[in-house]
């Protein structure tokens, strides 16, 4: 007696249904490994930090290339804007430099009794030197981290950790190199803590980013929380990355303990940006020296008292 | 080229052997029409990482309406586990835990197709009304997903930047259905407009 034929569940043919199976199996299979990775970034985030690099470089070429007729058609239409202003700006600046030449004077006296200063008390200060001058190429979308993609990268002399600034202040810094491209950690990010000073009163404080348009200040500690609404903010140069006196933001509210400060500028405000080296460079500890060993056994010793 | 691409009708059911260079090409060219759902998507995450900063993070996640088209109208194009590296590729892209986009891609496109096999829309309104909750659970579950997968000493992510950017991606809907359309229409189907 023959076996009675195996039941069929549904109306698809056995290679169809192998075919699914093995397309389930291969889903499952993959989604495992989408898993692995995620507790990998959990315990050894450092590992996708390379894999970040490359996406900068892949990203970069392509809007590189995106915002050369934006920016051809947006300088032309300056150029027109300018041209036809022209008259007026001219009127205009000539108004204000009787205003700006009494204040040169004075802002001249103060850099030579300054720098008079400086050399009696034998101050020095490292130079800035900056790496490049590079565009900005692409975004990170600013929810999870607000970061930037610039057009430079290992090839042009771009480390982890350089301070990233514009004209007008403080960006960021670097923080995944690629190739040709690097990602910039923004002062908004999340992450991101810059040490400054509140320029009226010369306070030491951290501004913190929030992933949002505005900074958290931090004036916990041994110093005053005397802020005002308007305070500028520069940094100090505490911690040897940021040089001090860059332009980091202004206070916009007050609410309780924590004030919140507008950055002072964003990537979006200009497209170029200057990488520079730390200013002062991380200090290299020396290796350290073997501790003396007691002599050698086998080494004949000489003795003191042999003639 | 263009000649190639229509042979290929008369030359898939001939032996390869007895097929021309030129018809070979063809032949050639119109497989790689599997891969155009991919690069679509892909295209998609370069668009979402354009040098957009704004206060909020209102700048739409196209790949994703993208990856929610797809598993609507052409699942068959555009597989669930071909999520797994689209999203390891997102998350290289937006800075986010390798991981995260790349678990959650594939099981939303599950998702998707679940739904739809729930029920019958006549109107792409409804489509785009599916979409709200869906794009919006997303961005939510991908938010509690970067909390867990980032490292234990950075600061946490607010939920709202997620929220914001699925807003975004909706109100983009229709935009980015319409040129998934001609897309569809120009490069797979072959239908000109």
């Amino acid at each position: 007696m023959a076996w009675p034929p195996r039941k069929v569940r549904s109306g698809k043919t056995r290679r169809q249904r192998t075919s699914a199976f093995l397309g389930r199996t291969f889903l499952a299979l993959v989604v495992g490994i989408a898993l692995g990775l995620l507790i990998m970034s959990r315990f050894a985030p450092g590992r996708a930090d390379s894999l970040r690099g490359v996406g900068a470089d892949l990203v970069a070429p392509f809007w590189e290339l995106v915002q050369v007729p934006v920016e051809t058609i947006s300088g032309m239409w300056n150029n027109a804007d300018a041209y036809v202003d022209s008259a007026r700006r001219v009127k205009q600046l000539n108004a204000r430099e009787g205003l700006y030449r009494e204040l040169r004077r004075d802002h001249e006296l103060m850099r030579a009794e300054n720098a008079e200063l400086r050399r009696l008390l034998n101050v020095s200060n490292p130079d800035e030197e900056p790496i490049g001058t590079f565009v900005i190429v692409g975004g990170s979308g600013g929810v999870f981290s607000a970061q930037a993609i610039i057009s430079g990268g290992a090839r042009h002399g771009v480390e982890p950790g350089q301070p990233v600034r514009n004209d007008i202040g403080l960006i960021g810094r670097t923080l995944e190199v690629g190739q040709s491209a690097s990602r910039v950690m923004l002062v908004t990010d999340n992450t991101s803590r810059v040490p400054v000073t509140v320029v009226r009163t010369g306070v030491p404080a951290l501004a913190i980013g929030t992933n949002s348009a505005t900074l958290e200040i931090d004036l916990t500690g041994p110093t005053s929380n005397d802020v005002k609404i308007g305070d500028r903010l520069t940094t100090s140069g505490t911690g040897g990355l940021f040089p001090p006196g860059l332009d980091v933001g202004m206070i916009v509210a007050i609410d309780g303990a924590v004030p919140r400060a507008r950055p002072a500028t964003l990537p979006s405000a200009s497209r170029h940006v200057i990488v520079e080296r730390p200013f002062m460079p991380p200090v290299i500890e020396p290796p350290a020296i073997p501790a003396l060993s007691a002599p050698d056994e086998a080494l004949p010793v000489e003795d003191p008292a042999a003639p | 080229m263009k000649r190639a691409l229509r042979d290929y009708g008369r030359t898939s059911a001939r032996p390869s052997g007895s097929l021309s260079f030129l018809e070979r090409s063809g032949n050639w060219l119109r497989s790689l029409r599997v891969v155009i759902a991919p690069i679509v998507v892909a295209a998609g995450l370069i668009l979402s990482a354009a040098p957009v900063f704004t206060p909020l993070a209102s700048w739409p996640n196209f790949a994703l309406v993208l990856v929610y088209l797809y598993a609507l109208y052409r699942p068959n194009q555009l597989a669930a586990w071909t999520g797994v590296p689209l999203g390891v590729l997102a998350d290289i892209v937006f800075a986010m835990p390798v991981g995260a986009n790349a678990l959650l891609m594939p099981l939303f496109m599950i998702a998707v197709q679940w739904v739809d096999r729930q029920g019958s829309r006549v109107h792409w309104l409804a489509d785009w009304a599916l979409a709200v909750p869906l794009l919006l659970a997303y961005q939510l579950i991908l938010w509690r997903l970067c909390l867990i997968a980032a490292p234990s000493d950075l600061p946490g992510a607010e939920a709202l930047p997620f929220l914001y950017q699925g807003l975004a991606s909706l109100a983009a809907f229709p935009l980015v259905a319409v040129l998934f359309v001609r897309i569809q229409r120009r490069f797979v189907d072959g239908i000109r407009t």
